[in-house]
C-alpha cells in the first residue's frame, strides 16, 4: 500500500474516533423498569456493546484502524446512531470510503475479533453459572453454620 | 468463601460490563448480601443475577447479529469487487438455556457455542 492509502486510512480513523466520541459522549441508555439505575456510556461501553473489540490505545498517535475494521465498526456505529441523523450519515460516509480501500487479503481478517468476542461471552456465561452455584453453596454453608450454633445454644 | 464469590463476580464484569453502573453496584454489594442473607438480601441477589443474565443474553444476541451482518457485507464486497472469494458458509448452533437453582430460584444461563466458518476461493 502506498503512502496515499495509509494517509487515507489514518484520516478515516481519526474521523471515526471523533464521531464515536460524539456518539458515546451522550447518555445512550435511559433508565427503565428493568435497569432503574441510569447507565451512562463510558470508555468501556464500545467493548461491552460489541461495537469495537480492539480499541487503539489513546497514546497511539495517529489513530489507526485498517479499512475492513473501519467498515465494520462504521456499520455498527450507524445502527447505534438511530435518531441522530447527522451522525448516522457521517458514519455511513466513512463506511463507503473504507469499503473502496479494502483488499481481498484483509477482507475476512476481522473474523478473529468476532471469534474473541463470542468466546468472551461464552466464558462470561460459564463464569456466571459457576458464581451462581458458589452463591448457593455459600448460603447453604452459612445456614448450616447458623443451625449448628442455634442447636448448641438451645441444646 | 464470600470473598471468592465476590471476586469471581468482579471478574465477570471485567470481561463484559465495566460500564454498567447498576450491575457494578450489585457486584460490590454481593459479599455483604451473602453474609447477611435474609429475605431482602435473597431477593436482591436473585434480581441482580437475573439482570446480569439478561444483559449477557442481549449482548450475545447483539454480537451474533452483528457477526451475521458482517458476513453478509463481506460476501457482497467480494462479489462487487470481483474478489476470488466466492462462498462463505457458517454453522452456528442456537443459544441454549441452562437452568441453575440459586436460593431456590431458577436462573436461566445462556450457553453460547462458537460458529464454524468456511470460506471457498475460486
Amino acid at each position: 500500500m502506498g503512502s496515499e492509502g495509509v494517509f487515507k486510512e489514518v484520516e478515516l480513523s481519526k474521523r471515526f474516533v471523533g464521531l464515536t466520541e460524539e456518539l458515546l459522549g451522550e447518555e445512550i441508555f435511559a433508565p427503565s423498569p428493568m435497569f432503574p439505575t441510569a447507565m451512562f456510556a463510558t470508555a468501556y461501553m464500545p467493548k461491552a456493546m460489541g461495537m469495537s473489540f480492539r480499541v487503539p490505545e489513546r497514546a497511539m498517535k495517529p489513530a489507526y484502524y485498517p479499512p475492513e475494521v473501519l467498515y465494520d465498526l462504521a456499520s455498527i456505529a450507524t445502527s447505534l446512531s438511530s435518531g441522530k441523523t447527522v451522525l448516522a450519515k457521517q458514519f455511513e460516509e466513512i463506511k463507503k470510503e473504507a469499503e473502496v480501500i479494502i483488499d481481498e487479503s484483509s477482507l475476512v481478517s476481522r473474523y478473529a475479533d468476532y471469534q474473541d468476542a463470542i468466546v468472551g461471552m461464552s466464558t462470561a456465561t460459564e463464569m456466571i453459572k459457576d458464581v451462581s452455584e458458589k452463591i448457593d453453596a455459600e448460603v447453604d454453608h452459612r445456614r448450616e453454620g447458623g443451625n449448628r450454633k442455634n442447636k448448641r445454644f438451645f441444646g | 468463601m464470600g470473598e471468592v464469590v465476590a471476586s469471581a463476580f468482579k471478574r465477570v464484569f471485567d470481561v463484559v460490563a465495566k460500564g454498567y453502573n447498576g450491575l457494578m453496584e450489585f457486584s460490590s454489594q454481593l459479599k455483604e448480601l451473602i453474609e447477611n442473607v435474609g429475605r431482602r438480601a435473597k431477593e436482591e441477589i436473585i434480581a441482580g443475577l437475573h439482570r446480569i443474565v439478561q444483559m449477557l443474553s442481549s449482548l450475545s444476541v447483539r454480537i451474533i447479529s452483528t457477526f451475521f451482518a458482517w458476513l453478509s457485507s463481506i460476501k457482497r464486497i467480494a462479489s462487487d469487487r470481483g474478489f476470488t472469494m466466492n462462498e462463505i458458509n457458517v454453522k452456528l448452533n442456537p443459544i441454549t438455556i441452562e437452568k441453575v437453582t440459586v436460593l431456590g430460584f431458577p436462573i436461566p444461563i445462556p450457553k453460547i457455542s462458537m460458529p464454524e466458518v468456511s470460506i471457498k476461493f475460486v
